[in-house]
This record gives C-alpha cells, structure tokens and sequence, in this order.
C-alpha cells in the first residue's frame, strides 16, 4: 500500500491513501507503515481519504500507536469523516488517540 | 409665567429696567413738580430700587439707586441741574438708597435662587417617582384641593390638570373596588391607618396600586390635610397572581395524580397524604393527618414488615417497591407498591417522608387470574376425584356447593334438582341460605326463573344484576335472600337435565368467562357423577332383587306350605335382598273388602296393626296395596314423603324409615288375590329393571302358591306334580339366563365409569387450543382408546405472545391415571404461577425451571404410586422465532423445515418425571423460519399397530406430515388420524391418540429480497458491504437512513470477517452466502457459510489496554445491530441473522 509522507516541521505525516481500511489490506497497512515507524517518532497519520474503516483497520491503527509508544514516540491522528470517527467512537478508541481535524491542528499539537 | 421667569433672569434687562425706570420717574415728576414735594420724589426713586432689586438682583438695583441719587440730586434739589450734595440730608437718602437697593436685591437673589432649588428638586423627585412608579399626593382636606405629583397622573391615566379633588380620583377607581376604598379613607379621617391596594380602571388596561396615606388633624381633631403615595404594583400582582396559580397547579397535580402520595414523620404519623390515596383509603384528610400512621392502614401482616423497614429507612433514606395490602376503611383490600424516600434537614436529621404508592390491582389481578385458573384446575380434579370416590351424592353435592362459593367468592351456592313432574325444581343442596331452605324450597321452572331460563337455554346464564334483568324475574328464594347477581349452569346426564348449579350473591357483580368455565366444568363432573352414583345404585339394586329372585326360586322348590312360602318369600325380601319390609297382603273376600297381612319380615314396629287398609275404591282404597289389588297392576311410590297417595300412612311409614315403597300384584290364573308389598329406605328407588325382577318374583310366588295349592288338592297327582317341577326347573335355567344378563349390565356399568373418566379427561387434561395467538396456528386431536388413558395437554399463552404446549401421558390407564394426569398439569399451572410471583410477572419463567418446579410437586407422589410421565414443554415465539423443549422421556417434537421440507425429531435426554426426584431437566432451543411445522404427538400414533403386527413408527408419522404439510393444521390432524385408522385396519384404537401441531405463521411477507455470495478471501469483503449498501438504497422509500446502512456494513463486514477467521480458519476459496431481506419496520441480512459453527458469548468491550489488537468484531456486530442470531438453518448451513430496525 502507498502511504505518502510529508514533512511539517519536524512531524512526519502519513496518509493513508485508500478509502476503506478493512481485514482485506490492514495486513498490508501494518507492513508499509512499519518501516515509517521505525524512523520517525513524531507522527502524524491523515485520514482524511478513508471512508470506511473496520475491527481489523482499528486494530492496525492501534498496533501503530503500540510501537510508537513502545519507543517513547507518538501519534496523531487528523481528518477523519464522520462514519471513521463513529466507528472510534464505537470502540471507545477516541479515548487512547489524540484526534484532531486538521493536519496542522495535529502537527501544532507536538510540543516544540 | 415662563417668559416672566426668563426674563428676570436676565441681568441686562435688570440694568435696562433700572435706566428706564429711573429715566420714567423723572421725567413723570419733572412734569408734575410743582405738586410733588422732595420726599415724594425720593420716595418714588426709591420703589423703582426696590423694583429692580426684587426682579433682578442687587448690581442692577446699586444702578438704579445711583441713578436715583443722580436724578433726584441734578432735578430736584436745588440748584437745579447741579448735582451738589451738600446737606447731610441729601447723603442720608443715598446712603438709604444704596442700603435699600443691596437689601432688596440680596432678598430677591435669595428668593429666587430657592425657587429655582425648589423647581430643581421637584423635577428631580418627579423623575425619582416616575423610576420607583410611585406617585405623591397632598389634599387639603377643607378645601378638598388635591395635588398630584406628576407620577400620579402617569399612574392615573389622566393629563395633567389643576383643578383635582377627591371625586376625580374616586372616578378612576376600579368600581368593584371603591366601596373599599371609600371605607378605609373614612377610616382613616378617624384615625386609622391608609393603607390600601385597589385597582383602577384605567384605559381599560386593569391597574393595581397600593397607596399609603398620613393625615393631619388639628389640636381640636379635625382632619386638616392628607399626604400620600400612590405606587403602580401591577406588575407584582401579576408575578403574585403567576406564582399563586402556579402554586395551585402543583397541588393540583399533587392531589390529583394518578399515585398515592403522602409523608410521614419520624413516628409514622401522616403529616400529608394527596386526594388520590385519601380516596382510596375512604378516609377524609382531617381524620388522618396528624393522628393516623400509615402502618394502621396495613394488614396485620404488612404493619410488621414496615415496623422492620422503617428504622432501616430512616437510615438510608430509601425505600423501594415493597409490597403491601391497604385495608381500606369499609375494610376492603386494596394492593399497593410503596416506595419513599426521606426529606431531611440541613444537619441531615430525618424530617418526613415523601412517598409513592402504586396501585397493583390491575397486575394483581391479571397475577390472580392465572392462579385463579390453577385452583379452578385443582378444585374440578378435586371434585372429580370424590366423585369417583364412591362417597354418597349428598356428600359430593355438599362438597360442590361450598367449594364453589369458595372459590368463586360468593355468598350463596345451590344445586336445584329437577323433581321427577319436571315443573319445579328442589333445592338440593347449597351453602349461604337461611335454615329449612335447603332440602325443602322449590323453585317453579319456565321461563320466569333464572333456573328455569337456563334449563330452557341450557347455557350458563349470568345475571348481573336482577334489577335490570329482563329475560326473566327473580325467584322469592333469591328475593328472600337479596340475592343481586348470580350465574346459573345446567347439570346435565345421559337422562336429561338433572338440574342446576348456581352461584349468587348480594351485590351487582360481573363472572369472567374463565369463572363461568369452571362452573359449567364443576356441573359436569357432577353430572358425571350422578350418572354414575345412579348407575351404581341402580346395579346393586338389580343385584339385590337378583339376588332375592334366586333365593326364591331355591324356596319355591322346597316350598310345603302356603304360609311358610309367604312367609320364607318375606324374609328373602328382607335378610337377602335387603329391603327395609316386605309384606303380603291377602284380599279378603269380606264386605269391607279388608286387606289382611299374612306374612311379613323386615321392621315393621306395628305398622300394620292400625292399617285399616281396604281394596274397595273408597279413600283408604286409594294407597298402593288397595289399589294394586283392584286394578291387578304394580303401584310404584317412589318418594313416600311427597306421594300424596300415601297421606293416609305417610306419618307413620316415614316414622318406620321407609322412603320408597311397591306394590306387586299376586295372581293365580289372572286372578289378583293379594298384593307383595316392599318398602326400602332409600329414595328413588324401584326403577323399572328392578320392579320387572320383583315382579317376577311375586309371579314365582304365585306360581309356587298355585303350586302348593294344587300339591295339597292333588296330592296323589304324581305326575302332575313332575311336571310343575320340571315347570320350575325351566324357570330355573329361566333365571340363571336372566343372571346372565344382569351380569352383562353390570359390565356396562364399568363401561359407563370408563366414560366417566373419558369426560374427565376432556374436562380436566385437555385444553381447548388457542386460536389468536400472533403468527401461530395451533391444532388439537385427541382420540380415545377403549380404555382411559391419561394422556393430556395444556396450552399456556404469555403476556410476550409466546405460547407454552404440553403433551404428555401418564402411565396406566383407567381413572387413576387421567387423576394423576389432572394433578400433573394442576403442578404445572401451580409452578408457573409460583415463579410469575417470585419475578412479580415481570418476566416469563423458562421452561426448564417451570418442569423442574412441577417436577419436584409431583416427583414423591408418583414415585409412591409406582407410575411416572413422560411429557414434552415446549414453549414458541413467533416474532422471536425460536422454539425452547424440554422432553421429559416422550416423543420429542417433531419439527419440519419449510423451505427444505426436511422432517426432524428433536429430542432431548431427560428422564420422564417421577423417576427420580432432583432431576435436572435441561432444554433445548432451535430456531424457526416462517412455515416451519412442530408437531407434539403421543406414542398411541407410533405404536398403533396393524393386523400384521407392524406398528405406524416414526417414518410413517414423518411421511404423513411430510405429504400433508400445505394443509392448516386442523386439517392435517384430521388426515393422520385417518390415516393412522387406515393403517390399523380398525375403529378403535388400543391407546389413546393425541397429537398437537403448530404452524408458525408468517407475520408479514418480506417486502424486498436480494442475494450475493462471496468467497472466504478478506478481499471480498468490500462486495459484502457493497452488497449491503446496494441492498438498503435499493429499498422502496429508504427506510434505513445513511448511519444506519454505514452501520449495518459495517456489521456485515465483521460477520464475514469472522467466518473467514475462525469458522473457515483463513482458508480461502470458501464460499459465504449473503441474503437481504426487508420486512416493514426492520432491514435482515443473514450470512450463511458451510465451516465451523461459532456461537459467542456476549462479547464485552475489549480491553483497551493496547495489549490486543483483535476481539472488536463481535463488539461492534452487537453495537451496531439490533438483533444477532447464530443459528445452524435448514439446509445446514452455519448461519449468522443480523437485523436493523428502521427509526
């Protein structure tokens, strides 16, 4: 899977470039992204062209969060559509992210 | 005034006035010089200083007096026009004129600097009054000159004008309110203090204003002046009048809600109580609050429970749902759901309490219904079973009415037998009438009584009321006792109407439809009984005349003379057959035509002696024996008390206990010579089979005296005498055929007690199947064996529309297994209501709990009467489609697939109950499609055999459902029993035959429906959702708006996740069928797959912990879906069933 990364000052963000995330390619997001997680540990992840997104896509986004963690890094994430940030919501995953609407709102949001 | 006032304001003018006016009076008193002297000259300067000094102050006034000075020095004082001051005089008027004109000037500035003061603070106080809306006034009470300060005229309405007074301002009081004001005013000039609110009926907008008044009175008390304020308060009238309504309307929903609602101190005592709950209790609020607890309108029961609540919830401040029963003042019961919680004060020391009570009539009463039923159901197996206990009539009948009144709760009870005239009927038997009723009153038939119109219908006929009833009038035996409502069922038997059995009492009430069924089913167990105490009685009798017929035919063999014969034929009568007396009376040949006794046997005390009975047709002639011997016929009496044939002997025979009598005519060559006379004590007796054997006997007798007669006249005539013997013998071998046939009628009789039991499996094991039960057909059959069995079912309907079917059959035949039948489903009914009452009906008991609770109600009994049932509960929900079983070691169910027309027996493996006590009964639920078919059956269908010995059996069964499955349930029972019957080749079976099936109804047709298969690759999973969204957006009119389609995506994306996960365990190429179904009100999508079945448990949220990345799916199918069923469906196929509910 492409994932695009930009830079904005000192933050690295990455978009996720499709507009479902489901069991049938989170498989294939986990691996792209590990090599992006592995360098940067002020991340930002744009969601804001994804339409759909499921338990499996949740728990890719999730093991990204673990890793950076792991590391002492973080995560942000930023743009999503009202069903993705539903679905969150659902699983009460809006609790442990830091979400925000914007990727500049994200990328102000790391200190320093 | 306002220009006067400008213009003395202005000093310029002061200087010019000063100019002018000194110019003026010299000019004027230079013209009149020769009449004016010095003085008058000064005198005038000088008014011109004080006129200038007054109107403009002192400089002015300083110029005009050096003018003055001027003028009067250059004009007037010699030398003419030379100013020369020279007299001391001359500098003494100016000095005076300077005084004058600094004095005046210095007083008017100070004037007039006070007026402008004062105008300043009177504006100021103006606009202060127009801010606070309040208004002063003064009145000069002599004069009555009243003054308004500018408010008041804003407040009054009124342009501003001079002249008020009193009445003016009276004018513009509100009319309703000038009485009052006129009082207080009056008041006030004596003295009193003014201080009034009224209204003003000003430009028509209602104003209100409080007005304050002080009064001034002189030394001698006149009332000199007034002043006061007025102040516009409408708007807190409105504020007061807000709060005082809204204050109403709180206390109006307080005494008129729908609750009970009241408090109570730390004591107990009722400190407040709402109208609502006073009504109920009957009580006014002046005899309760204050004085009464709330614990003294407990049952005795109650008071205590609250004793032991009350400290506990002074404590916590909360009391909830406690269940209590208020006595009402007229000490009816009223059954309530209290609940409270405490108010207290800052220090939180409780003050009161605020309690709600409930009133639970209405679940109570629906609670009651049921159990009501199941003590119905107790009561009929109750009755039935002494009925077959062989206890007396009267006894049963006595046992009928007070139960009834019991049960039904009902002052009076009657069974009314019809006499054997059939006009009247005869209080029989009946608990709540006045003494020397019951066995004595009688009650005319037609169509004028209840009793009557109910004969007349032979319906139950209800009454609600008699005082509005027009089919027919009440009867004095009812009016004597106030009877007001009532409800009236014949008792019917094969021979017709015996009477009726009634229940009344003494106020207008209504009977249930459930109440009338119990007692329609109380009079025919009776009937039954009846037919069979009749039976039973007429059997021994036939037995006992058998019995002494037999007896006889030994006596007449042996028979040497006349007398002896006679006198061995009574003591037959009497020792074998059992009668009370037995007599033969001789027809004397005399003038009186007397009747002599020449035997007799049996207790008699002297009965005969004072007789003086005679054949002739005279009044003594008209008894059984006279005319018996003068007609040659039999006279049958079969109530002694009430035949009036027998007045002349009545007294004495009912003395000597005989009840029943007849009269057998004894003839030798049709020639009536004397009568055998019977008397029994019992009632009713002498019935037709009985008196033809009497009546043979008296034929033996005469025969065996003609035989005598004729042995003694021909003594020698041997041959004769062989022949009259073999006569005999043939009556012998005569007789003995006649036994015969008796014995045949005896096992009629039995035949009739399996018909007994046969009525008491219709009335107490078999239910009537409901019909309108929700998306269910239900069909009955039952067909009886020749012997009784107990087989038995029972339908119970819910409050959830689910439907409860019971199959079962006992082990054993004949009466005592259609009782243990009946006892069975009593346990069941009880359970049931048992366990409604511990969940306070709020839900519905599962079956397994409910046989386990029956079980354990009937487990010692049948294990101590060594029998045992096998039954199967099953309980279905239409809308719900699933079917729950617990098969207690019966048939199981059989359960036919609609759509695959695939026939299955589920079965479970419990024990039948009363094999062992603690048995853990388990049930099974399968799930059900529309049109799927349930059929509960008895062994009596599998086991019937053919003449080959071949038995039906399952497959047969199976097939028959299977062939027939299109009919309506009713009409495929109807084909297997024919064709069960076909199969056996026979009219009657050997056990009995009982099935139940159940057709679970479409409730509504889908509305739209579409299909997608995919393969078991996460890929896929797109299509399934694309699926979906197409499926939803397809639908006519959009029920599911966008978020919940997102949703249900989303759950079908989860659904097919997982069935790739863990029910094929990753392997792809899979496939996973998809199906959309709409119906009205809700969106289905099922997924169906062939891999490993998994059924969750409620999944919880998944821990959050970021420890695990997996385990949402379930949790999000259960979110986002209303309803998820996991489910194996008729084809075999794993099946996931998501629903979405449109809003």
């Amino acid at each position: 899977m492409e994932i695009p990364v930009d830079k904005l000052g000192g933050v690295t963000v990455a978009l996720i470039a499709v507009e479902e995330l489901d069991a049938g390619n989170a498989g294939e997001f986990k691996r792209d992204m590990a090599p992006i997680l592995e360098t940067d540990t002020r991340l930002v992840i744009d969601f804001s062209r994804l339409r759909f997104i499921d338990s499996s896509g949740l728990g890719a986004v999730l093991s990204c969060l673990r890793q950076l963690s792991a590391k002492g890094g973080d995560l942000k994430l930023c743009g999503m559509s009202k069903q993705v940030r539903a679905t969150f919501e659902l699983v009460r995953m809006h609790r442990i992210f830091d979400i925000f609407a914007t990727c500049e709102e994200a990328v102000q949001a790391f200190p320093g | 005034m306002s220009i006067f006032a400008g213009a003395f304001q202005d000093k310029r003018l002061g200087y010019l006035a000063a100019v002018l006016g000194i110019g003026a009076v010299t000019l004027l008193c230079a013209a009149f010089r020769a009449h004016l002297n010095g003085m008058t000259v000064s005198l005038a300067m000088l008014l011109v200083v004080l006129f200038v000094a007054a109107g403009w102050g002192s400089l002015p006034a300083y110029l005009a007096a050096g003018l003055g000075v001027l003028s009067f020095g250059l004009f007037f004082v010699p030398p003419v026009f030379a100013f020369t001051v020279t007299a001391s005089r001359d500098w003494v008027a100016l000095g005076a004129f300077l005084v004058t004109a600094f004095t005046a000037g210095q007083l008017s500035e100070r004037a007039r600097r006070r007026e402008v003061a004062l105008r300043e603070s009177e504006a100021n106080l103006n606009a202060a009054q127009k801010i606070a809306q309040v208004g002063g006034w003064h009145l000069d009470i002599s004069r009555n000159r009243l003054k308004w300060t500018d408010e008041v005229f804003r407040i009054f309405d009124m342009p501003r004008s001079a002249d008020l007074t009193y009445e003016m301002f009276f004018g513009k009081v509100h009319p309703e309110d000038r009485e009052s004001v006129r009082r207080a005013w009056t008041d006030a000039l004596h003295g009193a203090p003014y201080d009034i609110e009224y209204r003003l009926s000003a430009d028509g907008n209602l104003k209100w204003v409080h007005e304050i008044a002080r009064i001034r009175f002189d030394p001698r008390g006149r009332a000199v002046e007034g002043n006061g304020t007025v102040q516009d308060i409408t708007e807190r009238k409105h504020a007061e009048t807000a709060l005082q309504k809204s204050a109403e309307e709180i206390r109006d929903l307080y005494n008129r809600a729908p609750l009970g609602y009241h408090s109570v101190d730390k004591n107990g005592l009722l400190v407040r109580i709402n109208d609502t709950e006073l009504e109920w209790l009957g009580y006014t609020r002046e005899e309760v609050i204050g004085t009464m607890r709330f614990a003294d309108f407990l049952t005795p029961e109650g008071r205590s429970r609250l004793e032991e609540a009350f400290p506990r919830f002074t404590e916590t401040g909360e009391l909830r749902d406690l269940e209590f029963e208020l006595v009402r003042k007229d000490g009816s019961i009223l059954p309530v759901l209290l609940s409270a919680t405490a108010v207290r004060d800052d220090e939180g020391n409780y003050l009161m309490s605020r309690s709600t009570v409930y009133d639970i009539t209405g679940p109570k009463r629906a609670e009651n219904e049921v159990r009501r039923l199941a003590r119905f159901q107790a009561v009929v197996a109750e009755l039935g079973e002494h009925a077959l206990r062989h206890l007396s009539l009267s006894d049963v009948l006595d046992g009928v009415t007070s139960q009834v009144a019991r049960i039904l709760n009902v002052e009076f009870c009657k069974i009314l037998e019809l006499l054997p005239n059939r006009h009247a009927l005869l209080l029989k038997s009946g608990v709540g009438w006045k003494p020397g009723y019951v066995g004595r009153a009688i009650v005319e038939i037609g169509k004028h009584s209840q009793a009557g119109y109910t004969l007349l219908v032979d319906e139950p006929v209800i009454v609600e009321n008699f005082a509005t009833e027009k089919r027919f009038t009440s009867v004095p035996l009812l009016e004597e006792h106030g009877v007001v409502s009532g409800v009236s069922v014949v008792i019917s038997t094969k021979e017709g109407p015996y009477g009726i059995l009634g229940a009344h009492t003494g106020h207008p009430r209504t009977f249930t439809a459930n109440e009338v069924h119990f007692l329609q089913s109380v009079a025919n167990v009776l009937g039954s009984a009846i037919e069979r105490q009749r039976g039973e009685a007429e059997l021994w009798r036939i037995h006992r005349a058998q019995r002494a017929l037999s007896k006889c035919n030994e006596a007449l063999v042996r028979a040497v003379s006349e007398s002896a014969l006679l006198q061995q034929i009574c003591d037959i009568v009497v020792e074998e057959a059992g009668y009370r007396f037995c007599w033969v009376a001789r027809a004397e040949s005399d003038k009186e035509q007397s009747v002599r006794a020449v035997a007799k046997a049996g207790f008699e005390a002297g009965y005969l002696d004072p007789l003086r009975i005679t054949w002739a047709d005279t009044e003594r002639g008209q008894g059984p024996v006279g005319t018996c011997i003068r007609t040659g016929r039999k006279v049958v009496v079969r109530n002694i008390a009430t035949d009036p044939r027998m007045l002349p002997w009545r007294e004495e025979a009912l003395k000597r206990g005989y009840a029943s009598c007849v009269a057998i005519p004894l003839a030798i060559d049709s020639a009536v010579f004397g009568a055998l006379m019977i008397y029994a004590s019992e009632l009713e007796t002498f019935g037709e089979e009985e008196v033809k054997l009497l009546s043979e006997l008296a034929s033996d007798l005469a025969f065996g005296i003609g035989a005598v007669r004729t042995k003694a006249a021909h003594a020698a005539a041997e041959e004769e005498i062989r022949a009259l013997n073999a006569d005999l013998e043939q009556r012998v071998v005569q007789r003995t055929a006649e036994l015969r046939d008796a014995n045949r009628k005896l096992e009629q009789a039995h035949e009739r007690e399996i018909e007994v039991g046969f009525k008491i499996q219709q009335f107490l094991l078999l239910d009537r199947p409901p019909k309108d039960v929700p998306g269910l057909q239900v069909a009955a059959l039952t067909v009886p064996s020749q012997k009784i069995d107990g087989d038995f079912y029972v339908f119970i309907r819910h409050e959830d529309q689910s439907l409860d079917v019971i199959v079962g059959d006992v082990m054993g035949k004949g009466v005592p297994a259609a009782l243990l039948g009946a006892a069975t489903k009593s346990q069941f009914l009880k359970a049931l209501t048992d366990l409604l009452d511990i969940s306070k009906g709020r839900e519905v008991p599962e079956p397994g709990k409910i046989v386990m609770l029956a079980h354990a109600g009937v487990v010692n009994d049948l294990i101590n009467l060594e029998s045992f049932v096998t039954l199967s509960y099953i309980r279905v929900h239409a809308s719900r489609r699933s079917v729950q079983l617990v098969d207690c070691g019966h048939t199981g169910l059989l359960h036919l697939h609609a759509r695959t027309g695939v026939c299955e027996i589920v079965r479970g493996n419990n024990l039948p109950m009363g094999v062992r006590e603690g048995e853990i009964y388990e049930q099974i639920s399968v799930p059900l499609e529309w049109g799927d078919l349930l059929l509960l059956f008895s062994d009596g269908i599998t086991d019937a055999r053919n003449p080959a010995g071949d038995v039906f059996g399952m497959d047969r069964l199976q097939e028959c459902v299977l062939g027939n499955r299109q009919l309506e349930p009713a009409a495929l029972l109807e084909t297997l029993r024919q064709t069960v019957f076909a199969f056996s080749e026979s009219d009657r079976l050997s056990d009995d035959l009982t099935a139940v099936v159940i057709r679970v109804q479409e409730m509504q047709p889908a509305t739209a429906m579409a299909e997608r298969e995919i393969q078991s690759d996460p890929v896929e999973l797109c299509r399934a959702r694309e699926f979906v969204r197409d499926f939803c957006r397809g639908l006519p009119g959009r029920p599911l708006d966008e978020e919940s389609v997102g949703w249900l995506e989303l759950a079908v994306n989860e659904a097919a996740s997982n069935i790739m996960k863990h029910a094929y365990h990753g392997r792809t190429g899979q496939p996973i069928q998809i199906e959309g179904m709409a119906f009205p009100g809700r969106v289905l999508i099922r997924l169906h797959h062939y891999g490993d079945p998994f059924h969750p448990a409620k999944s919880p949220l998944p821990q959050l912990d970021l420890s695990r990345e997996s385990g949402f799916g379930l949790y999000l199918i259960a979110l986002t879906t209303d309803d998820v069923r996991y489910y194996r469906d008729d084809r075999g196929r794993n099946s996931i069933e998501l629903v979405k509910n449109c809003k």
